[in-house]
């Protein structure tokens, strides 16, 4: 991929993380990859070899792919940068992904998680920086996310924060926006 | 001879580029990030022309201001430089830039959602003049102890009667961070607060950058006995005769004669006519 296109992905995601919840289209199409075009066009423009990545639950052909394309070295779950995982399987009751300290929150991972699908999960009300009044969102995100969610706000502002892809489009969640459960009324 | 676009190699633009989403995730916190040697010395807007180098595309159009001015030497030679090593579109006009570097001036003209701002900071440690020490500051920030900042506006008022603060003044952000919003003056500060732009802060010496998103909490540190008040020059601009802008000082001649004008060029013109 070639650094236009990387620059144009790049301002997607500084976009899709100044809006939390809003689903971003990923412009430039990449070469054939084992992940989804988003998540293949998200690694190609933000890791290298300065990045440390994690895998969990990926298929075996990503690593390969990951160094061949990025050149990111590969570590373990609690040493990483970033976390490459699937969505319905990821384990929201023990995550073991950094969350930074107190006074370097900015340690805490980035989790880009592919999903299935963007809005056919619970629906969710968010509140917080990037979003005028309220944003509702329903990415399927696996069981008791939402209590993980809550359990990391309230050690704000160490935490993760996530990058969800699904086919070519992302959605992105920093720590600092606020998650309910969405009732019509 | 040719440059790589925006001057910048393409890892350190990636690293920049990290350290800038994870900067958008944690509003008014400042992260350390791999600044560069510019072809221009520290003072100069180096960390401002580091964020621009690593998000600035070909679809662009770049606005640069000095003090609010677009003609002054500062905004004039970061403009050529991008224009140079990017080829993307310059503006003076605020409605037509997708990205503002600015040197302390917020444009009086409203931001639009989509736009950046990009401020250079010469001094990201707000409480630098309190606390020297970059250790101790940062513990002050992880504890979200901010009594010596309080208590130097208990100290101005006990002095002068009022918080004599007339730049660069204190704001919280989403509640959380105390944050330098650059040395902007303090009329510019409310700005800042909802503001539909995405605004970063790159300081370039200091080696730190920070940003506050859209539509975030950006509230001037008061007291409630004691509001936060900024100071305004009581004239209309000499050249437009706007009530409502910032104004700058000039003074004509050795005996004091002084005449004020908007120190946004480009809010001066379109209410010139």
């Amino acid at each position: 991929m070639n650094p236009e296109q990387q620059q144009q992905i790049f301002r997607t995601l500084l976009s899709a993380m100044s809006a939390p919840g809003e689903i971003m289209s990923i412009p430039a199409r990449p070469e054939p990859a084992p992940l989804s075009p988003a998540c293949a066009g998200v690694c190609l423009t933000l890791l290298d070899a300065s990045s440390a990545v994690a895998l969990t639950g990926m298929a075996p052909t990503v690593a390969p792919w990951l160094n061949d394309h990025c050149r990111a070295p590969m570590v373990s779950l609690d040493e990483a940068q970033f976390v490459l995982g699937m969505g319905k399987h990821w384990n929201w009751e023990s995550s073991q992904a950094p969350i930074g300290s107190e006074e370097e929150p900015e340690q805490g991972a980035t989790l880009i998680l592919e999903l299935d699908n963007l809005n056919a999960g619970i629906p969710l009300q968010l509140t917080g920086p990037g979003i005028s009044g309220t944003r509702n969102i329903a990415p399927r995100l696996g069981t008791g996310f939402l209590a993980f969610w809550q359990k990391q706000q309230s050690q704000y502002p160490r935490g993760v924060d996530l990058i969800l892809c699904s086919q070519d489009q992302c959605l992105c969640l920093p720590r600092s926006v606020t998650i309910c459960r969405f009732e019509e009324a | 001879m040719d440059y790589n676009f925006a001057y910048l190699d393409e890892q350190s633009k990636r690293a920049i580029r990290r350290s800038l989403l994870k900067a958008v995730a944690i509003p008014g916190h400042q992260l350390p990030f791999a600044s560069r040697e510019m072809p221009l010395p520290y003072g100069w807007g180096t960390g401002g022309i580091q964020l621009t180098a690593a998000i600035i595309g070909k679809n662009d159009v770049l606005k640069v201001i000095d003090q609010g001015a677009d003609d002054t030497t500062n905004a004039v030679s970061i403009r050529q430089f991008f224009a140079r090593v990017t080829g993307v579109a310059t503006t003076t006009k605020t409605v037509k830039a997708s990205i503002i570097q600015t040197r302390h001036r917020i444009p009086e003209t409203p931001l639009q959602e989509g736009q950046i701002m990009v401020y250079q900071v010469p001094m990201p440690e707000p409480l630098f003049k309190l606390e020297p020490r970059r250790t101790e500051t940062r513990i002050l920030h992880a504890l979200g102890d901010y009594s010596l900042m309080y208590l130097q506006l208990y100290d101005h008022i006990t002095r002068y009667g009022r918080v004599a603060i007339g730049y660069d003044f204190p704001v919280m952000v989403h509640d959380r961070y105390l944050m330098s919003p650059s040395p902007i003056p303090a009329f510019d500060v409310p700005k800042m607060h909802m503001s539909p732009a995405l605004q970063i802060f790159g300081a370039g010496r200091e080696k730190q950058l920070y940003a506050v998103p859209p539509y975030s909490r950006v509230v001037p540190l008061a007291f409630d006995d004691y509001p936060f008040a900024p100071l305004q020059a009581q004239a209309p601009c000499a050249i437009c005769g706007s009530q409502h802008s910032y104004k700058d000082e000039i003074i004509l001649d050795d005996k004091g004669t002084r005449q004020y004008i908007c120190s946004d060029t480009d809010y001066c013109e379109q209410h010139r006519c």
